[in-house]
């Protein structure tokens, strides 16, 4: 009785996650920028790896196996974010983000307003350089 | 229980179909990678499903492997990534191809060095490391 539970429950677990792979399969190849995509690809990588590893751990019913499973999930959510952050900002310095699609786009807006604080910092210190180099007259002569 | 494998490994197969064209048609290197992230994600889906399947917990091993490694390679490619310009990007055509290949035929090998080392007008490496952002502004990086 508990065996045939367990196998259904390993074999409802291990369909949704090759869903959720199918799922991204789907999303990365109709959807139309590189930021939608990763969103779509995010899918198999955590949830589905999840599902994935809790139905492997029940099918071979071990615990140490299942901890083995557990440290992979832990890897996979350590790794998935640097990667996928490494990506989207390659892509958004190289230009291959399209900002007519995007709804908040707060990196432009922040690189924006940097420049500004930027160009009034040279200013200021260009303003400084000048008056005590003005000074450093008075006083030469 | 067999049916149940069966199923999960066919879905998989076509989600890595989808990845593969993905990979195939691009169109930028990061679209490439974002793929290749997702087939691993498959290969990981596949290997567990074929442990569950056959109960051989050695496979597990390799699902740890494949959990540590399989970022490095976009990791590696999204670093090094240089911005290239529009017509640097596009494909060649056939014409082009067997132009340049004659060009490099009727070079010679004691021909002197076309690059010139001191040249920079070559593709801008455009760094994606914070620590380098004051250097990316200097060379007048495109954002």
């Amino acid at each position: 009785m508990t065996e045939t539970v367990l196998d259904v429950l390993a074999g409802v677990l291990l369909i949704g996650g090759a869903l959720l792979a199918f799922i991204a399969g789907l999303g990365i190849l109709r959807f139309p920028d590189l930021l939608s995509r990763m969103h779509a690809a995010t899918k198999p990588q955590v949830l589905g790896l999840m599902l994935l590893m809790a139905g492997l751990a029940i099918e071979l019913r071990s615990v140490t196996v299942g901890m083995t499973l557990l440290l992979v999930v832990a890897f996979q959510l350590v790794t998935g974010p640097i990667s996928a952050h490494m990506l989207s900002r390659a892509g958004y310095r190289t230009g291959k983000i399209e900002h007519s699609l995007l709804i908040v786009d707060e990196l432009t807006e922040d690189l924006e307003r940097a420049e500004k604080l930027d160009e009034l910092d040279r200013l200021e210190m260009e303003r400084r350089r000048d008056a005590e180099g003005s000074a450093a007259g008075d006083t030469g002569r | 229980m067999t049916a149940v494998y069966v199923i999960a490994l066919a879905i998989l197969l076509a989600a890595s179909v989808m990845a593969l064209a993905r990979i195939e048609r691009g169109p930028s290197m990061f679209d490439r990678i974002l793929g290749v992230d997702v087939m691993t994600a498959v290969i990981i889906g596949a290997i567990s499903v074929v442990a569950a399947a056959t109960r051989r917990s050695d496979l597990v091993p390799v699902l740890v492997v494949l959990a540590i490694v399989g970022f490095i390679g976009s990791v590696a490619i999204a670093r090094f990534a240089a911005a290239e310009s529009a017509d640097e990007k596009r494909i060649l055509t056939k014409e082009e191809l067997k132009q340049i290949l004659a060009e490099r035929e009727a070079q010679g090998d004691d021909a002197p060095a076309v690059h010139d080392a001191d040249d920079e007008s070559g593709p801008v490496i455009v760094s994606v490391d914070a620590d380098d952002e004051a250097d990316a502004d200097e060379e007048g990086e495109s954002r």
